[in-house]
């Protein structure tokens, strides 16, 4: 499925914590639709579509983050104690379990990472959605 | 000081006694009854003063709220050496067992996690020169 701002959602069900905050004014036009083209009803989406991609970047903005994503990368469906090992054997990540959950929870937050619950176990899997609409946004185009 | 027993603890001894020697590949050392369970370890074939382990039966909350908790993070509860990975991997998979992390080498080590269907994970790990 191609993946387009239409479908892309920030996933729902997150703590008060990882949702991001109320901004009051949106400086980005992330639509393609000229600015004066706004109108008031369709306004609060396009601050929720920036609201998101704030939320990207910033868990894209902490190397721990970027190594999780590493490892998830190279293969799909882990365990969190698969994840953890492979942080302390592979990169001597020097952290606690439940400081990595909480890395965790801001990539869910952002998309970039998805929880999958199999049986009594929760597998994780990177999710390249988020990073592909970004590369869509400004590489491809530049490209054409 | 020497390890002669350790414990894991599991659902159904009689069952876990077949997985563990049939499938495992461990060999029955002690069975005593004992009231409605038994004592009952298995040891590694080759090595008749080798550490056993107690199929210690998990009728007990605590227990099984540990191994529950232990399953559901996917923390494996005991992990046995094994000089192939790989082939111990096709060999478990080929009895049916599941694997929560196949063969992964994380720098001196090649690890893999599979469902002891007892109630445990288990890890295999291979080591490397």
């Amino acid at each position: 499925m191609k993946v387009t701002w239409n479908n892309l959602t920030p996933p729902t069900g997150l703590t008060p914590s990882a949702r991001p905050r109320q901004r009051k004014y949106e400086f980005f036009n992330l639509t393609g639709t000229p600015q004066g083209a706004w109108s008031v009803t369709n306004n609060h989406k396009v601050a929720r579509k920036t609201r998101y991609m704030d939320q990207i970047f910033k868990a894209l903005a902490d190397p721990t983050r970027r190594l999780i994503l590493d490892e998830l990368a190279e293969r799909r469906s882990q365990t969190l104690y698969e994840l953890c090992t492979r942080l302390i054997m592979k990169h001597h990540v020097d952290m606690s379990r439940q400081a990595i959950v909480k890395h965790l929870t801001i990539l869910e937050a952002a998309g970039l990472v998805r929880a999958e619950r199999r049986g009594r176990l929760k597998f994780l899997h990177f999710n390249d959605a988020p990073l592909r609409k970004i590369t869509e946004r400004w590489i491809q185009r530049v490209m054409q | 000081m020497k390890i002669v027993l350790t414990s894991v603890f599991v659902n159904d001894q009689e069952e876990a006694r077949q997985v563990y020697t049939k499938k495992l590949g461990f060999v029955s050392r002690q069975d005593q009854p004992m009231g409605k369970f038994r004592f009952l370890t298995v040891a590694e074939p080759h090595r008749p003063d080798g550490p056993e382990i107690l199929l210690e039966p998990n009728d007990n909350p605590a227990a099984r709220t540990y191994q529950r908790a232990m399953f559901a993070q996917g923390i494996p509860v005991a992990s046995f050496g094994v000089d192939d990975v790989a082939g111990e991997y096709e060999r478990l998979k080929d009895h049916g067992l599941q694997f929560t992390m196949p063969p992964t080498r994380l720098g001196p080590v090649t690890l893999a996690v599979f469902d002891d269907t007892c109630g445990n994970l288990i890890q295999i790990a291979e080591r490397h020169p």
